[in-house]
């Protein structure tokens, strides 16, 4: 039970603190209404009184009020994360019935928030890409078979005068490379220009990165 | 109608003495007693006041407790603690001596 003592011990010096700056917060505003009231009472409009009564306070009130009196608490455990909660509301309860507890979240869940809308984007992007490389294969492959229907009467005449089957296959496959090969040249210089207005969704990647961001060319 | 800041390291001086003739105060009675005694002419910045008399907490020159205003609003009232006594003693010599020194300064001068 060394855990809960100390995480006691935690809750105990979070909720004094709390309970200073809840009790200077009160005084603060009882010293406010009661120099606007006398403001008032010496002549001054409502608004007029309300305003320079806050502004003898100056920066410790703006102060004060920006920093909210929420407070999260990391509990490292090696038990079921499931029952802490309950042991944990149970200690809080102890030590101040009137202390509130808002949620309570493993450090997983936190993580998956906090990651879950670049995932959601990067999601998209792969998606995308993986239409656009769908796009070029058909693409490619509708050029390459057209180009061989228009080109039957030649390749015949080439087998008639002795030329191989791999020869033919050569020659159709490496002007399908060649074609790729320009498409990759095209893609990159494009990517060079574009993954700069990418560079808000792309994490960990600089925006010119040519190895890892020849996926977008390749789509 | 002029009015001074409260020179640097008189604030607590001043806080104490209030509290030792007038007994219980909260913090906006101290301020007010202060400028009135010193017939408006020292203004107590609300800024320095609350953390001046939370640092005297601390020392235990003061102590406080929650109570009612006279217009039913709860608000925290300081009083004086016996060291806080022996603190205004001392403060008041000192004071007294800085004061003291200071005149003879300009006189001669």
């Amino acid at each position: 039970m060394k855990l809960l003592s100390e995480l006691a011990r935690r809750l105990r010096m979070l909720f004094a603190r709390k309970k200073f700056h809840r009790d200077l917060d009160e005084e603060m505003r009882l010293h406010i209404e009661l120099r606007e009231r006398e403001l008032r009472e010496a002549g001054l409009s409502p608004d007029a009184a309300h305003t320079a009564a806050r502004k003898t306070f100056g920066n410790a009130l703006a102060l004060r009020e920006a920093s909210h009196d929420d407070a999260y608490l990391i509990i490292h455990a090696n038990r079921n994360p499931r029952v802490l909660p309950g042991t944990v509301r149970d200690l809080v309860r102890s030590i101040d019935p009137d202390e509130p507890i808002a949620s309570f979240e493993t450090m997983d869940q936190l993580l998956s928030r906090s990651v879950a809308a670049p995932r959601l984007r990067t999601l998209l992007l792969t998606a995308f890409g993986a239409l656009a490389l769908l796009l070029a294969l058909v693409g490619l492959y509708g050029v390459v078979s057209y180009t061989v229907a228009q080109r039957t009467h030649e390749i015949g005449v080439r087998m008639a005068l002795g030329a191989e089957r791999r020869t033919i296959l050569l020659m159709v496959l490496s002007y399908g490379l060649r074609l790729a090969i320009a498409g990759v040249a095209v893609g990159l210089v494009g990517a060079y220009f574009l993954t700069r207005t990418l560079s808000s969704v792309l994490y960990g990647i600089r925006p010119i990165d040519p190895l890892r961001s020849s996926w977008l060319p390749l789509g | 109608m002029v009015r001074d800041e409260i020179p640097p390291g008189t604030l607590h001086l001043l806080i104490l003495k209030t509290l030792a003739r007038r007994g219980e105060l909260h913090g906006y009675e101290i301020a007010r007693t202060i400028q009135q005694n010193s017939e408006d002419v020292l203004q107590v910045e609300e800024g320095s006041l609350y953390p001046a008399l939370q640092r005297m907490l601390v020392k235990g020159w003061v102590n406080a407790h929650w109570g009612a205003t006279p217009g039913n609003r709860r608000a925290r009232y300081y009083r004086l603690t016996a060291a806080g006594r022996k603190r205004l003693e001392i403060e008041l010599s000192q004071f007294r001596r800085i004061v003291g020194a200071i005149t003879r300064v300009i006189q001669t001068a």
